[in-house]
């Protein structure tokens, strides 16, 4: 393949020496542009030689003029309307982003975003990057539950859990070959013990269920009453939490 | 005759450019740029000896100051800056001599002194326009060129891409990257009156 050099008619002025184009090319350290010829060129000839350190001047005034923070908005904006770059990173912009992540986006992102949410970022945003914007949605099937778009999916570390639940299982053994003893030692405890249970339980139960200000009664009733508070703070939590993912908004 | 604590110091026999570090870009290359710009500041031919030293001392306060070389930051620009501010250093010291030869010279009755009719190439306070007035007009001048001329220019300048990638980005030739980055550029160099009579 043949690299791409400066045409003749760019490259040179009508009087044989280089154009200002050609200039600039070999000021920017371009010189696979230049061909043979013009490098020939170059190397002996006075003027040309001097006007190429006008050139990388003029270049390095251009630099400096562009990147003076008082131009910064105008490169900004210029920056903004690029195209975007092939394989440039890609952020997927969506409407249940937090508020904070969304503020925190450059403009260029911003503009993406519907008017309504548009509206609700503070004008002043992070200075804008050559990115692309893909406006994404979420499908039906997943839209009513937007925690699991933020929440990732973990893969179960298999590679570690089955090492360790044999080495669990090693450890256990000498305690599991103690078991029919230890079996045979309680069921004699409990032949001695089982009379005397026999006769005291009926007269427990009587005592425990008599009446509405029984001891069993009084435990069910509290007992209940816990369960119904842990469950009205397990629903509010897991409400907060869904606010928090859909950017506070309804 | 111009800068002799220049042409005496030890770092000249050994041209700077031949070490590796940060000039480890085309050598030549750099070497011409920086050449020709201390050419182009003196207002001498590039063969002339004074360029030649000035050359060398850029090529070795460049070695010797590429840790003030900022990541990302670009070489050519860089050391440009530097070329010029050493060619700005002799124009001054030979200024100085002149002026020591003019004051001991008996013809004080004589004109104005050889310095005082030597341009200063410094900027004057005149050149140092307010930061408002610059701002205006590179925005004004930016404003003024086509579309594509401001996106090739920011480009290059700003985001540091090469003339491949910009023309990958923008989707023409590299030949064409070339005439909108020179052309931007002389529009920005008018604008701001630094034009140095390039020809056009």
């Amino acid at each position: 393949m043949t690299p791409e050099t400066l045409a003749p008619d760019v490259a040179w002025e009508p009087d044989g020496c280089l154009s200002e184009v050609a200039l600039s090319v070999a000021a920017d350290g371009e010189d696979a542009l230049l061909d043979a010829k013009m490098h020939e060129h170059l190397a002996s000839c006075e003027g040309c030689t001097i006007q190429l350190g006008n050139m990388a001047l003029r270049a390095a005034g251009t630099r400096e003029a562009l990147l003076d923070p008082s131009v910064a908005s105008v490169v900004r904006d210029i920056r903004a309307s690029l195209p975007v770059a092939a394989g440039a990173p890609q952020i997927v912009v969506t409407q249940s982003l937090p508020s904070d992540v969304r503020q925190s986006l450059p403009s260029d992102v911003r503009q993406s975003l519907p008017s309504d949410v548009r509206q609700s970022l503070p004008s002043s945003v992070a200075q804008s990057l050559p990115i692309g914007v893909a406006p994404w949605a979420p499908p039906a099937s997943v839209r009513a539950s937007s925690p699991d778009l933020v929440r990732a999916r973990r893969r179960v570390p298999m590679a570690a859990l089955v090492p360790a639940l044999v080495v669990a299982a090693l450890g256990a053994i000498p305690s599991l070959m103690q078991v029919p003893a230890q079996a045979a030692q309680t069921w004699s405890v409990l032949r001695e013990i089982a009379p005397a249970f026999l006769r005291i339980a009926p007269h427990a139960v009587a005592k425990a269920w008599g009446g509405p200000r029984g001891t069993m009664v009084v435990l069910a009733v509290w007992t209940l009453a816990a369960m119904l508070v842990a469950t009205g703070l397990g629903i509010a939590k897991r409400q907060s939490k869904k606010l928090i993912v859909d950017g506070g908004r309804r | 005759m111009l800068l002799p604590d220049m042409a005496a110091s030890p770092r000249i026999a050994h041209p700077p450019a031949m070490r590796a570090g940060v000039l480890s870009e085309d050598t030549a290359s750099l070497r011409m740029v920086v050449r020709s710009v201390v050419a182009s500041v003196m207002g001498l031919g590039p063969t002339h000896p004074d360029v030649e030293d000035c050359a060398h001392e850029a090529l070795s306060r460049a070695i010797e100051g590429q840790d003030r070389l900022r990541p990302g930051e670009p070489l050519r620009p860089w050391l440009v800056g530097i070329a010029r501010h050493v060619a700005i250093d002799a124009i001054r010291a030979n200024k100085r001599t002149r002026r020591r030869t003019a004051e001991g010279s008996a013809d004080e009755d004589a004109e104005s002194p050889l310095v005082d009719r030597v341009a200063d190439p410094t900027p004057g306070p005149e050149e140092r326009a307010s930061t408002s007035e610059q701002a205006a007009r590179i925005a004004s001048a930016l404003a003024k060129l086509p579309e594509d001329h401001r996106r090739a220019l920011v480009l290059f300048h700003v985001d540091g891409l090469k003339y491949n990638a910009i023309a990958a980005r923008l989707g023409v030739p590299m030949g064409t990257i070339a005439t909108w980055i020179a052309r931007g550029r002389r529009s920005i160099a008018e604008a701001l009156g630094e034009d140095n009579e390039v020809r056009a």
